[in-house]
């Protein structure tokens, strides 16, 4: 019961200042703090699901994935052995932020030199 | 004219007297943002000084959003804090004074962002609960080290539910139930009310017009 209080007064809060956002974020803030809290296997397929979400949605509106997102996702991918999926969002990452790309470079260096 | 003067001074004097804090531009305040333009920034693991433990993991989950919709490029917080943890570089203290050169070279990161949780608690009166959520941030160039933006903010939130009879019963209940996550929507707000000061990135419609923009600076 304090905790649907506690929500209800964040969300009067946070309406209050709403900004202009660039870009979609879901549930990202709420999923990413439950998968560091429960640190199991439900709350990071949880993540993992709303990130696609937000891909996803992104996409269809037309607009730019937030910074890392999926380059975040690929991490996920990687520590589930999804190895293709995961060099694909590296690249499109890249693709989007040029400035990522010595990171990227790197994780794809990475993950494909441990494929085989 | 000099009533203009006269208004000014005492506003200004109202300002300091009150706050601390004086009126600036982003342009006054942070000269180097405009003159060394990064685009790309690293935050590193939170440094806690606050009496609660897992601060810095649920802190750190709440300044990708507000820092990118500033307009920068943010470098995937769960990625960077891996290879920081598997470097022996996840205590931020460690490297803090340091030169940056190698974020630079490893990550293209054109600065690092330096976050400190100073308050992470609850304040519990007979008849009312606060939450409290303090920060402090830095943003450091790692081509010369130098500070091109910092800030510091403090959020109180009141918690009391007046609408409800048995007040005490209910500071009790808020004391029994709120854990350190409970903190994390407060903590983004704080980010977003302090990153606001920081002039915008590229990625932001405003990006290098907003030197005019006013702020409180925080006295030194």
């Amino acid at each position: 019961m304090k905790k649907l209080h506690l929500l209800l007064f964040s969300l009067i809060i946070f309406s209050a200042c709403a900004q202009n956002t660039i870009y979609y974020w879901g549930e990202y803030p709420n999923t990413l703090c439950q998968y560091r809290k429960d640190a199991d296997e439900k709350s990071l397929n949880n993540h993992i699901d709303q990130l696609e979400k937000i891909i996803t949605t992104s996409n269809r509106r037309h607009i730019r994935v937030a910074p890392g997102l999926q380059a975040e996702l690929g991490y996920y991918y990687v520590q589930l052995g999804r190895v293709d999926e995961a060099i694909k969002l590296f690249n499109v990452e890249m693709e989007v932020y040029p400035e990522s790309s010595v990171l990227m470079t790197k994780m794809i260096g990475k993950v494909g030199g441990t494929k085989e | 004219m000099k009533f203009h003067l006269v208004l000014i001074t005492t506003f200004a004097a109202i300002l300091i007297n009150s706050s601390c804090t004086t009126l600036a531009t982003k342009g006054s305040a942070f000269p180097l943002m405009y003159e060394k333009n990064p685009l790309s920034i690293l935050i590193a693991p939170p440094i806690n000084l606050s009496t609660a433990a897992n601060a810095k993991e649920y802190y750190s989950t709440t300044i990708t959003e507000p820092l990118s919709e500033y307009g920068y490029y943010v470098l995937p917080y769960e990625l960077t804090a891996e290879i920081l943890k598997a470097e022996g570089a996840y205590d931020s203290e460690l490297f803090h004074n340091l030169p940056l050169s190698s974020f630079r070279e490893y990550f293209n990161a054109d600065a690092v962002l330096f976050t400190t949780i100073d308050k992470w608690d609850m304040s519990y009166l007979v008849l009312a609960s606060f939450m409290t959520v303090g920060i402090s941030c830095e943003l450091k160039s790692t081509d010369t080290g130098d500070i091109m933006w910092s800030y510091s903010g403090t959020l109180k939130v009141d918690l009391t539910d007046r609408s409800q009879k048995g007040l005490l019963a209910q500071a009790i209940a808020t004391a029994i139930n709120s854990a350190v996550a409970d903190y994390v929507p407060y903590a983004r707000k704080a980010n977003f009310m302090v990153l606001s000061t920081m002039p915008v990135g590229k990625y932001h419609l405003m990006h290098g017009k907003d030197q005019t923009t006013q702020i409180q600076s925080t006295a030194r």
